[in-house]
């Protein structure tokens, strides 16, 4: 009792008081500057972009002028590049996540070089894997499609784009697979279930939503990502939307860029405009993966 | 309890795509689009693609032509994909047979033109537009109306040591030199090193250098001791900004306009803009009608990118190098201030007897 009644402690647990204060203040800067950049961001790019906002960008093909030009090409090459990406990622990312969690459960040291790969594959810089796929993939293709020309297509930036979010839906889907409790599986197994029976039916659909998260992420960084995919040969300006993955083809962010480097005014805004149809696909990607984290959540 | 944070995603992303695609309420008027463009009914027999890369100076002159506003137009089905990846990247894609047409902010050199000997490429080279190297300074800069080639040299060689205005000529104040120009991958930087200094190799390179042209502007409006060069384009978007030194290359000043350049009194610093063309691919119609347009429709989508057309009869005789099939550089000895009708025909003459 008397020891916190001393004049001393008292000053003590004051001078605690005005640290926690202190730092409570400290962190409240910090989260303040971090969301007032966010805020002017978007601020800037709402006021200049709401001019060219309209059905014009997603309508049009890039014209001379800014008035009636549009990202038509962009935005189907990065639906296109998003869907062939997916095609390619989901069956390898998921299927490699099912070998190394359920068939190699244990900690032997083929599964420890294949883990550390892929943990050094996620952190490689993304024009790396530029310049890997300009080395294979494109040549690949061009022989695939019997045409020197047809190199730098959708199938080339689409491989590309695979091989770098592909450590990223393995360790996502890895995580979802570790979540599912064990003594699912063991009563699955104490059944008299197969190890495939007891994944498909039982692992699967409890990793489900866990898996889809990463494949959304996976999704969004395919499609915010540019430099490999300038290294694969994205064409500035393409005047059609692809139909096919030998086609020429654009993506939004490499539009972005081409507009807001022009000299005149108007093209600035029309970046800025684009820069909102971008933000949009990739936010509403984000909520998806979001809604469906929670749901998870929820059932758990 | 922590629902509203998927809904409020969900809004903002509602809010923003919504946006797009609602009807903007415009202030231009759109009937200006088509304005220029050659009236001519659209030709959907022409189908297959064109390929295009190279200088990214050259590249907002061909986005144009190959937008709606241009062959686009003329020619629905076909496609067309334009890349800026640079002159020298380009001329390399050229070579390996990935492109059909390859554009140009200086003439090709001659291990280029190996190369594609060696890959067996035979190519026609036209010029499409000229642009004009600006020389800019500061809004309050008010001594230095105009400059001789010398003046620049003093400046911009790469033994040089002037970092005061006075030091370029007496008569100009004592005001510290601030340089700013394009970083070397530009082929405005290789011409005007080339026009002024005698060499791509012989610039001064402690200056501020910056990568792209929409940078450089504030740095020049910014001191009042600047100096730069940027493309004739970036100087007219900037007028109110920045004020333009006039050239001096021998017979008194000249300010670089759309006059000046395509007469050819603003020289030495105006320059081609070319695209070289494999003749293999001019053999598809789709290639051939393209180069046509660019040859005639061409000139109001060069103004409106900011550069200059070049004269009609100059088009007119780059056109019968097309049709002839003409191969071979003729730019490639072409230099500042001869006669561009010249140098074609005397290509064309060249081959011809060949």
């Amino acid at each position: 009792m008397s020891r916190f009644s001393t004049p001393a402690a008292a000053a003590r647990i004051r001078q605690r008081k005005t640290v926690d204060r202190v730092f409570v203040v400290l962190m409240g800067i910090a989260a303040f500057i971090a969301v007032s950049l966010l805020v002017i961001l978007l601020y800037r790019i709402g006021s200049s972009g709401m001019r060219y906002l309209g059905p014009d960008l997603i309508n049009e093909f890039p014209g001379r002028r800014a008035t009636g030009s549009g990202a038509r090409h962009a935005l189907f090459g990065t639906l296109w590049i998003m869907s062939l990406t997916l095609l390619f990622t989901v069956p390898i990312g998921v299927g490699a996540a099912i070998y190394l969690e359920e068939f190699n459960r244990r900690d032997s040291w083929f599964k420890r070089i294949i883990q550390l790969n892929i943990a050094n594959l996620s952190g490689v810089p993304s024009i790396i894997y530029g310049m890997l796929g300009l080395a294979i993939f494109v040549p690949f293709v061009a022989v695939l499609a019997g045409d020197a020309r047809s190199g730098k297509t959708l199938l080339a930036g689409a491989l590309t784009m695979s091989l770098l979010s592909l450590p990223l839906v393995i360790m996502v889907a890895q995580e979802a697979l570790k979540a599912v409790p064990s003594s699912l599986r063991d009563g699955s197994l104490a059944l008299g279930a197969t190890r495939w029976q007891t994944i498909r039916r039982v692992v699967l659909p409890q990793a489900t939503p866990g898996i889809l998260t990463g494949i959304i992420l996976a999704a969004s960084r395919a499609i915010g990502e540019t430099a490999p995919l300038i290294v694969v040969g994205a064409a500035v300006m393409v005047n059609s939307v692809p139909t096919g993955p030998f086609d020429s083809y654009g993506v939004l962010p490499l539009q972005v860029f081409n507009w807001a480097q022009r000299p005149q005014q108007d093209f600035k805004d029309l970046s800025a405009s684009t820069i909102i149809v971008l933000m949009g696909i990739l936010i509403s990607l984000n909520a998806i993966a979001i809604i469906m984290r929670m749901r998870a959540q929820r059932r758990a | 309890m922590r629902s509203w944070i998927p809904l409020c995603t969900l809004a903002l992303a509602g809010a923003l795509l919504g946006g797009a695609c609602a009807p903007s309420a415009k202030t231009e008027d759109t009937t200006g689009t088509g304005t220029g463009a050659v009236a001519t009914t659209p030709d959907t027999n022409l189908t297959g693609d064109i390929k295009i890369d190279g200088s990214s100076t050259v590249y907002p002159i061909v986005e144009a032509f190959a937008s709606k506003d241009g062959f686009g137009n003329m020619a629905p089905n076909v496609k067309t994909v334009v890349n800026q990846a640079g002159t020298g990247a380009g001329m390399e894609m050229f070579a390996r047979g990935e492109i059909d047409i390859a554009t140009a902010s200086r003439p090709i050199k001659d291990k280029e033109i190996e190369a594609l000997k060696k890959a067996g490429i035979e190519f026609i080279e036209v010029p499409i537009a000229f642009d004009g190297l600006t020389v800019v300074v500061n809004k309050e800069n008010t001594w230095a109306k105009s400059m001789t080639i010398d003046d620049l040299k003093k400046v911009w060689h790469k033994d040089s040591k002037i970092t005061n205005w006075k030091d370029i000529n007496p008569a100009f104040p004592d005001q510290k030199l601030v340089l700013c120009g394009p970083t070397d991958a530009h082929g405005t930087y290789e011409y005007f090193n080339e026009t002024v200094n005698g060499g791509t190799d012989q610039g001064r390179q402690d200056y501020n250098q910056f990568p792209e042209y929409s940078s450089m502007v504030p740095a020049v409006t910014g001191d009042k001791g600047a100096l730069g060069y940027l493309g004739l384009a970036y100087y007219e978007e900037n007028k109110d900004s920045l004020n333009v030194v006039a050239i001096d290359g021998g017979n008194g000043p000249v300010t670089p306009d759309g006059t000046t350049v395509q007469d050819g009194t603003y020289s030495p610093l105006s320059r081609p803009l070319l695209i070289y063309i494999n003749k293999k691919s001019l053999e598809r119609p789709e290639v051939k009608a393209f180069v046509k347009f660019a040859m005639e429709g061409g000139s109001d989508l060069v103004k409106d990118t900011g550069f200059i057309p070049l004269p009609a009869d100059i088009y007119a005789k780059a056109w019968e190098r097309v049709e002839k099939g003409i191969t071979g550089a003729v730019f490639n000895t072409f230099k500042p201030g001869m006669s561009m009708a010249d140098a074609l025909s005397s290509g064309a003459a060249a081959t011809a007897t060949k």
